[in-house]
């Protein structure tokens, strides 16, 4: 029951911020408060990324991690910040560190 | 130029769409049942909040309570509100109950393809999103129904899920930095997550982290 009541809020809390403008057209948010609801998604996802791979009590191998994390900007790097190019270089260089051992 | 034509091209173009989400819903289905939450949460959630972003942090942060979740939910949300103002103007003036569901899978991807259909001088924009998000949002769910049904014969330690599950955050990360101050926040935030894992209860230290990140993002210029 707590997971389905979640849920739904996650789903109402998304699907109102789609819908504010269009069901009441306005004036979007600007200065300040326009930087931060700009940033705080990117600030979000890679605090997700840094709480597993270089907390240093994460549980994962700190080489490991920074492998990840390496592999991972150069991915960026070398695919105009792709999605795909992030997760393949940055697994790529994971695995390699992994069965170098 | 007819609806039904728009529509087929917001289907042609929607088609890499439908690869590429249905190929994160796999992995959301499968990282879900590893963090714990059960296989109709996961697919409900696809079902309901259709939002990649909420519904992956929803897996990262499942051990740390409602509140964060919904915190966490309510920040992403947000930056949905410029993109639903745009839409508003590409809509026009159309009848309530069609911008009410053009909201529903108001999402990065099929925005993208709608504002360029619209540069393009696309014909009836809304029949073509729909054509776009239909398959948006059937490779999701289907994508998700297929990582639920996988993950009982996965093992996530055996193909390094953790890092897999890491990798996926900043690979969404990535297209975000678009200028040297989005860089900086980013690795404000890596320090932020550092020192917070030190001083904030579990629960508050990513949220707390992104905040502070976020929060010096909102004092530094654009360009």
């Amino acid at each position: 029951m707590a997971d389905l009541l979640l849920v739904v809020a996650m789903g109402a809390i998304t699907y109102g911020s789609r819908v504010v403008f269009l069901a009441h057209p306005g004036a979007p948010p600007t200065g300040a408060a326009r930087r931060f609801l700009d940033r705080f998604p990117l600030a979000l996802f890679v605090a997700l990324a840094a709480s597993i791979l270089v907390v240093p009590d994460s549980g994962l191998d700190p080489r490991l991690g920074w492998a990840a994390a390496g592999g991972a900007v150069a991915g960026a790097a070398l695919t105009r910040r792709s999605l795909y190019g992030v997760i393949g270089c940055g697994f790529a260089a994971y695995w390699v560190v992994r069965l170098i051992g | 130029m007819p609806s039904g034509a728009s529509f087929r091209r917001g289907l042609r173009d929607g088609t890499p769409i439908f690869v590429a989400v249905g190929a994160l819903g796999i992995a959301f289905g499968v990282l879900a049942l590893e963090a714990g939450l059960a296989g109709w949460v996961a697919l409900l959630a696809s079902v309901v909040v259709v939002s990649g972003a909420a519904q992956f942090a929803l897996v990262g942060l499942a051990g740390a309570g409602v509140v964060p979740i919904l915190v966490a939910t309510t920040g992403l949300a947000l930056r949905h509100v410029p993109m639903s103002a745009r839409m508003a103007q590409l809509v026009g003036e159309r009848r309530r109950r069609v911008r009410l569901a053009v909201a529903w899978v108001l999402v990065d991807e099929t925005f993208g393809l709608t504002l360029a259909a619209a540069r393009r001088g696309e014909g009836d924009l809304v029949a073509y999103k729909a054509g776009a998000d239909l398959l948006l949002y059937s490779g999701w769910v289907s994508g998700t129904a297929t990582g639920v049904l996988l993950g009982d014969r996965v093992d996530p330690s055996a193909w390094g899920a953790e890092v897999f599950f890491a990798l996926l955050f900043l690979g969404l990360a990535a297209p975000l930095i678009r200028r040297w101050w989005d860089a900086l926040v980013a690795v404000l935030a890596v320090a932020a997550m550092i020192v917070a894992a030190d001083l904030l209860p579990a629960a508050w230290q990513i949220i707390g982290a992104a905040a502070v990140a976020a929060g010096i993002g909102a004092v530094l210029p654009d360009g």
